[in-house]
């Protein structure tokens, strides 16, 4: 038997948010929230954890869920050309991978990448586990989910007994290896993602197999205007290449503004391959293979975000 | 005073005693365990005798410890015991027949193929197998081999365990035609 320091004294099974981060707050870093359990398990295994003296479930707080929402909170209109309308959808921090990847809602192409992703997380014995939540807490910055919540410029919403609600955006989510904005006290209660209009995303992994965490993983959003040529927004969430998953700003910042032409996406997806200086090397992938690869992922998720954008139907 | 006493009480009522009420194989167990990282695996083979749940790797990797949790299938060494609370577990020793000594369809596809060979992942690809068929009525070889992806087999037997599942869902889809036609 593989001898573990991990040893919790017990657990914890609040029946309401509240209850959950009063908990939290009372025990501070003694305390770790398990969902599906799965990346603690692994972080166990590793010898790690030993900290931890009072497990914390999650599964029972009804925040299994993926739903849209018609809202007119203004923080979430910062650049959004249809004023009228705003609809976002929201996923429970403890939903897993199989119900996005089953979900109807994120087969939207605007939300696209999350069911991808979610689908490409082998394998099925882990999906039926595994939480949105938990990976993006767990700051790993090689898991799938981090790099599409930062390409669909997500919400993080968060709850605290002392300090209560609050939201922290994907790009200031991430912090170091193992690390997230979360102080101890914390809990992520639900993801929040804007639908944009005429958008389409995309997510493409590469591992060594095909269950495989991944060597190089890209995430990306596309957004045209009215004329349905010009691309009014995008983003680059690329993970595995740095501490945290990043944003390939310059790549998408040149997009902007422009008529989306295959021209156009090359030289966007190999402007997005120096994002980081040099990519941060495992042992499926030398930094110098990962600067090679990011490029070519780039473009083909950039393609196919593209190809799934549909006009907006005039009935509604 | 009065909140201290509260806090008490509602101290008591979170925090359990390391005891969890499940069902395996439709019969009630109560476990009660030591250690809040238990794992699932470990209750069940170890404490409840359910030798066909095997602790291979006990690190999520290998897959023989596959079993059936509300439907879906989960490696139990992964999952902590208290985490099946309430639900409904399903191992190889609850899969069967329509009679109880009977072989389920997929059971006899694997002998039918000879897919089983030395038998130590068999009874995780049996459960892996009946869940995807349980969800889904006549999988394609695609979702098979996502499904039987977590476990792993080194006799290398593979192809006949796919191809036994896939016999599975043709004898389903000629069921299914042969009523239609009536």
């Amino acid at each position: 038997m593989i001898v573990s320091t991990f040893n919790p004294a017990t657990f914890a099974r609040p029946a309401n948010i509240k209850e959950a981060a009063k908990i939290l707050s009372e025990e501070g870093p003694g305390a770790r929230v398990v969902a599906g359990n799965t990346t603690l398990y692994e972080l166990a295994r590793q010898g790690g954890l030993s900290d931890v003296g009072i497990l914390v479930d999650i599964s029972k707080l009804g925040l299994s869920y993926i739903r849209e929402e018609e809202d007119d909170d203004p923080t979430y209109d910062s650049q959004s050309s249809s004023p009228s309308s705003y609809t976002t959808l929201h996923i429970g921090s403890a939903t897993t991978f199989s119900k996005m990847a089953q979900s109807r809602l994120l087969a939207k192409p605007s939300y696209y990448a999350l069911k991808e992703s979610a689908m490409k997380i082998t394998p099925p014995q882990v999906r039926n586990m595994g939480t949105i939540g938990g990976s993006a807490c767990s700051g790993i910055a090689f898991y799938d989910m981090p790099p599409v919540l930062l390409a669909l410029d997500s919400k993080m919403k968060v709850f605290s007994s002392t300090t209560g609600e609050k939201t922290i955006a994907a790009k200031d989510f991430f912090v170091d290896y193992f690390m997230t904005a979360l102080s101890p006290e914390e809990l992520l209660t639900e993801v929040v993602v804007e639908d944009k209009p005429r958008s389409g995303s995309s997510f493409i992994k590469l591992g060594r197999t095909s269950v495989d965490f991944a060597v190089v993983n890209v995430a990306v959003r596309i957004t045209l205007d009215e004329s349905m040529r010009v691309i009014s927004d995008a983003r680059i969430g690329i993970g595995a290449i740095s501490n945290v998953p990043v944003c390939a700003n310059e790549a998408s910042q040149m997009m902007i503004g422009q008529v989306a032409s295959p021209e156009l996406i090359r030289s966007a997806a190999t402007l997005a391959g120096s994002v980081v200086e040099e990519p941060v090397p495992s042992v499926h992938g030398s930094s110098k293979y990962k600067k090679k690869v990011i490029p070519v992922l780039v473009r083909d998720a950039l393609f196919s975000a593209l190809d799934r954008i549909t006009p907006p139907s005039n009935a509604k | 005073m009065q909140s201290e006493s509260n806090r008490e009480k509602m101290e008591e009522d979170i925090i359990m005693k390391l005891s969890t009420k499940f069902n395996v194989n439709g019969e009630d167990y109560e476990a009660d365990v030591d250690s809040a990282s238990t794992s699932l695996a470990s209750v069940l083979r170890d404490t409840l005798g359910f030798t066909g749940v095997k602790r291979g790797c006990d690190n999520g990797g290998c897959g023989v410890c596959t079993v059936i949790l509300d439907g879906e299938a989960v490696y139990s060494c992964m999952t902590l015991f208290w985490q099946a609370e309430g639900k409904k577990i399903t191992t190889i020793e609850g899969i069967h027949g329509e009679d109880s000594n009977e072989l389920d369809p997929l059971q006899e596809a694997f002998v039918r193929n000879s897919a089983p060979q030395c038998g130590y992942c068999t009874p995780a690809m049996v459960l892996a197998g009946k869940a995807l068929l349980d969800s889904k009525e006549i999988p394609s070889e695609d979702e098979i081999r996502d499904a039987l992806c977590g476990v792993l087999c080194r006799c290398t037997s593979y192809t006949p365990y796919i191809k036994s599942i896939l016999e599975v869902a043709a004898k389903r889809t000629k069921e299914e035609e042969g009523g239609r036609q009536e």
